[in-house]
């Protein structure tokens, strides 16, 4: 039995998760583990990062501009792409929101287009975002982690959260913890109750047969933060916003263009935890040495670092008040986003 | 050319085949003669048809796992239907799907002087339809459905039909016994072939049992289980697909030959141990002499023998373990097996029209010592046994890697479903009947012992060898799965310990390429679990739709996502564009056009109306105002306050 010391404990492994892991490690010399189960080759992807996301609130536009800038110099090159992404919304509200976001978009000088009528749900395409690759980012982060001496618990048994301590165990090693902080689904009974304004919900990820019309597209649906990967071969990655495969296997035909069907060949359903106004949300859990952040959807992965550095003591002021503004409790601001419109955001 | 045996062995099993019947038919325009009781796929391995086809290049052996769909000539529209399930009637006229009229190719042998004969399907551009998801003709009931006919699921189904029970039993192949045969009798035993003969009668003779042979069980989930069948009414092939809804369900499903990862062991003429004692025994097919047999297995043993007093050739028989005993070695001695201990296949590559076997000793592979390059018409190989689970992960059931003897196992009961046979891991004839009969005492809540088997001592019978554990590999692909997952082991890494992912494994994936990436280390042994969760899932198509949601937006209050956004509080007001646009929704309001920053916006059109647009604007900040700018990205519209 050995014993392990860690100054806080983020659960997750999404690339949020991984890279708000990093951050604390290298930049501010934080003892960090992470408990989950890295992902394996030939899973379906879980989450992507962009560095847009179907956001309204200017602030939030300015923040993710220069955390990208800021990701870029924390980063290998090899990890990034370019991608145009196309933010579609498959109702009337949802469509309407997704007009302001084009319309923020251009404002800040990202350039967009309207695809063409008839095309598949209707929304605007993003030329050129950058992108993580994902698997560039999964093949190097085994690597980092270790470098940045982050341990990797896959599973841990009897997480118990304390008034200011946290504890587990994993295999043969007793593990303790100063805080604990919550990005996912799988460990939030830990928690026992939800922060306000968190949520508990479900994602699908699928996988299809080759849809050559979708080769090399990128669809996000604004109102879920739920997407669509084509790969090269036309294979499609989705994260659909369901539990159920009915329900996730009718969100991914309204995602493709007309006359078209796909075959869903791989399915995995995983819990995950919304915040209930779409937008980002870090929610201090009362009496406890935890904190959940969620809802950061596929643009706000990229502020990890900053977040990192807030939790740090570390930002600077604009850093400060956007993460006061989206702390859960009697302050939190009227920050809602255009994830309320599909039921919150991952 | 025939690939018959005049006279297969007794222990070969029961024929399925009515020698004194013969049939022709046309397969990809060629006449092929057959047996009343032959399947399409038997009958073209009969008539010497030892290939599939290729994919990107590599030459496909045609198996009873691994088959084109066929389909009348004249209906260019279907999608077929499975060979091996397909049975011969006289005078049809099928093709391949995928091959089609180009019909079978012959691949002339430029050395010796026989010909390799293999169907033309182009397995790359046209992968085998899965039919798993196709529309169900036929709903059936039943208080009881047993999956597989073997000694587990025919025991099974007499104990539920004891009960009263109504009772469907479905099995894949021709025949019920599955391949309790191939494992012999031990001392003191009733002989296995007067076993299955009995139970079969037995199981004739209950009323309450249904036995619906050449179905295969395709898909389950809460709906019952999805079979496949061949419906040749009217000499027009179509699948039958048929879900069958039970209270209780058994999943005797046992296992099948796991596959050797060494490159060229999909080639025409390479063969697993299982299907072929059972192609043998069914219908007296044997692949191209003289035949190789390779493994490390001891039934391995009693098929070559069995083969040999059939009137097969052999070449030898090599097997991995240094100094295996079995009764089963000891009378393929007899029988004068040549034998070869230490010994396994390094990879197998095409010479005319026949196979290149190149050997390696099993303890030092790398060493060019003892290499060796055997001729040979076929490969049987036997690397050990892979429980068929995919049934029971699609019930989500829930399966685990078992690393000692690097096979899926079956984990955590599911309410209603019972595993029993050799699937969980038995491996005597007596443990399997008693596990069928103990699967229904436990779905009917009767009290049920654990199965304590009376297997050999080891220091009587050695155990099997460990799977080969898979190699990088170039030239010929060294495929993972037996099946129409096309992933392949890869090459050498250039630097150590830098990963090389496998070949095509990043579409569909089945149990065994998935059971095969794990245990070459490719997927690690930790993820195997939820990787099998996921891609062993029932397939689904989808359809573009148009979403269901509707309504309009701009309703009577402000849209949460814009709360707080502009100089609260907020009012609705209706603006009218100078030039008489609609303005669409997003669009941002500014003072004056010399402003486009979105932090300067004033307010945001919400709603396009037939004057312009109702926007949301700071009360504040639109005191006053009559003339706005709406901007539409870089372009600024004149627009003014109407009310």
């Amino acid at each position: 039995m050995t014993d392990h010391k860690f100054d806080i404990a983020i659960t997750g492994t999404s690339a949020f998760a991984a890279l708000l892991a990093l951050t604390l490690a290298r930049r501010h010399q934080k003892h960090v583990c992470l408990i989950g189960q890295l992902p394996a080759p030939l899973q379906v992807l879980r989450d992507i990062t962009l560095a847009v996301g179907p956001f309204s609130r200017p602030e939030t536009l300015r923040l993710v501009a220069s955390a990208v800038a800021d990701l870029r110099k924390f980063l290998p090159p090899s990890v990034f792409e370019r991608r145009d992404v196309v933010f579609v919304a498959r109702g009337a509200e949802g469509r309407a929101a997704t007009g302001h976001v084009r319309q923020m978009l251009m404002g800040m000088g990202v350039p967009t287009t309207l695809p063409p009528l008839g095309s598949g749900p209707r929304g605007f395409v993003a030329e050129g975002i950058l992108a993580l690759r994902p698997s560039a980012f999964h093949a190097g982060l085994p690597d980092w982690l270790a470098a940045a001496e982050v341990r990797v618990f896959a599973a841990v048994e009897d997480l118990q959260v304390g008034h200011d301590i946290v504890r587990f165990a994993a295999g043969h090693d007793f593990v303790s913890a100063g805080r604990i902080l919550v990005t996912d689904g799988a460990s939030a009974s830990c928690l026992g109750t939800l922060p306000d304004g968190v949520v508990a919900g479900w994602r699908t990820a699928m996988l299809t047969e080759p849809v050559p019309e979708l080769a090399d597209k990128l669809i996000v649906d604004a109102e879920t933060n739920g997407f669509v990967v084509g790969r090269a071969d036309g294979r499609l990655e989705a994260l659909a916003p369901s539990q159920k495969p009915e329900d996730a296997g009718t969100w991914l035909g309204e995602m493709l263009p007309p006359g078209t069907t796909a075959r869903v060949i791989a399915r995995q359903r995983f819990p995950v935890l919304l915040s209930s106004d779409g937008a980002p949300v870090v929610a201090p859990v009362a009496g406890k040495a935890a904190m959940v952040a969620t809802g950061f959807g596929v643009g706000g992965g990229v502020l990890a670092p900053a977040l990192a550095g807030h939790l740090a003591g570390a930002s600077n002021s604009a850093q400060a008040g956007w993460f006061e503004a989206r702390t859960a409790g009697k302050k939190r601001a009227a920050v809602a986003e255009i994830g309320c419109v599909g039921g919150g955001a991952p | 050319m025939s690939q018959r045996f005049l006279s297969p062995a007794h222990g070969l099993g029961i024929s399925a085949i009515d020698r004194s019947r013969r049939l022709n038919f046309r397969l990809d325009g060629i006449e092929i003669r057959a047996y009343a009781g032959d399947t399409v796929l038997s009958a073209a391995l009969g008539a010497g048809i030892a290939g599939a086809g290729s994919h990107k290049g590599a030459m496909l052996h045609l198996r009873p796992g691994f088959a084109p769909h066929v389909r009348n000539a004249s209906d260019v529209n279907s999608g077929g239907v499975p060979m091996a399930l397909c049975p011969v009637r006289e005078g049809i006229d099928l093709v391949s799907v995928g091959g089609g009229r180009r019909g079978v190719r012959r691949v002339v042998a430029r050395m010796g002087s026989g010909h390799l004969q293999t169907l033309a399907v182009d397995f790359a551009a046209f992968p085998v339809a899965d039919l798993a998801d196709r529309a169900t003709l036929r709903i059936s009931a039943a208080d009881v459905l047993v999956v597989g006919g073997g000694l587990a699921g025919m025991t099974a189904a007499l104990a539920a039909a004891k009960r009263g029970e109504r009772v469907i039993l479905v099995e894949q192949r021709g025949r019920l016994g599955g391949d309790a045969p191939l494992f012999g009798t031990k001392e003191g035993e009733e002989p296995v072939l007067e076993t299955v003969a009995a139970l079969a009668r037995e199981i004739a003779e209950r009323q309450e049992i249904e036995v619906r042979l050449l179905t295969s069980a395709v898909d389950a989930g809460p709906e019952g289980v999805t079979t496949i069948a061949v419906d040749d009414q009217n000499r027009n092939l179509a699948p039958s697909v048929g879900r069958i809804v039970a209270l209780h369900i058994v999943l005797a499903t046992g296992c099948a030959d796991r596959l050797p990862v060494y490159p060229g062991n999909r080639l025409p003429g390479v063969a697993g141990l299982a299907e072929s004692f059972y192609l043998a025994g069914a219908y007296g097919v044997w692949p191209q002499a003289p035949t190789l047999f390779s493994g490390g297995t001891n039934v391995l043993y009693h098929l070559a023998m069995l083969a040999k007093e059939s009137g097969a050739a052999l070449v030898r028989l090599i097997d991995s373990r240094i100094s295996p005993y079995s009764r089963f070695v000891d009378f393929a001695k007899a029988s004068g097996v040549p034998q070869q201990f230490g010994t396994r296949i390094a990879r197998v590559q095409r010479r005319g029209s026949g196979l290149a076997v190149e050997t390696t000793l099993a303890v030092h592979e790398r060493s060019q010592e003892g290499r060796a390059v055997f001729d040979a018409g076929s490969v049987v190989h036997s690397d050990g046994w892979r429980p068929r689970l995919t049934l029971w992960a699609r019930f989500g059931g829930a399966l685990d890697w078992d690393g000692f003897g690097a096979r899926a196992i079956g984990d955590q009961a599911a309410a209603g479903i019972a595993l029993a046979g050799s699937v969980t891991g038995l491996l005597t004839n007596d443990g399997c009947r008693r596990s069928g009969a103990q699967a229904i005492a436990h779905l009917f809540g009767d009290p049920a012992d654990p199965i304590a088997e009376n297997r050999l001592a080891d220091y009587i019978e050695s155990p099997d060898a460990e799977p080969l554990r898979p190699r990088p590999s170039a030239g010929e692909p060294a495929f993972f799965s037996s099946g129409h997952v096309m992933a392949s082991m890869p090459g050498a890494p250039r630097a150590a310990g830098i990963a090389i992912p496998a070949r095509d494994a990043t579409g569909a994936l089945d149990l065994e390429a998935l059971v095969g990436l794990t245990h070459a280390g490719l997927v690690p042994a930790a993820h195997f679990a939820a990787l099998a969760s996921e891609k062993l899932v029932s397939p689904q198509t989808l359809a573009a739709a148009e979403p269901a949601q509707g309504g309009m937006a701009g309703g009577a209050g402000i849209p949460a996502y814009l709360a707080g956004r502009f100089a609260e509080p907020v009012v609705r007001v209706q603006l009218a564009a100078e030039d008489e646009r609609r303005l669409t929704p997003g669009l941002l309001v500014f003072v004056e056009s010399g402003r486009s920053r979105p932090e300067q916006a004033i307010g945001v059109v919400i709603a396009a109306t037939e004057a312009g647009g109702t926007a949301v604007l700071g009360r504040r900040q639109a005191e006053g105002l009559v003339q706005v700018s709406v901007r539409d990205g870089a372009r600024p519209i004149a627009a003014r306050i109407i009310g």
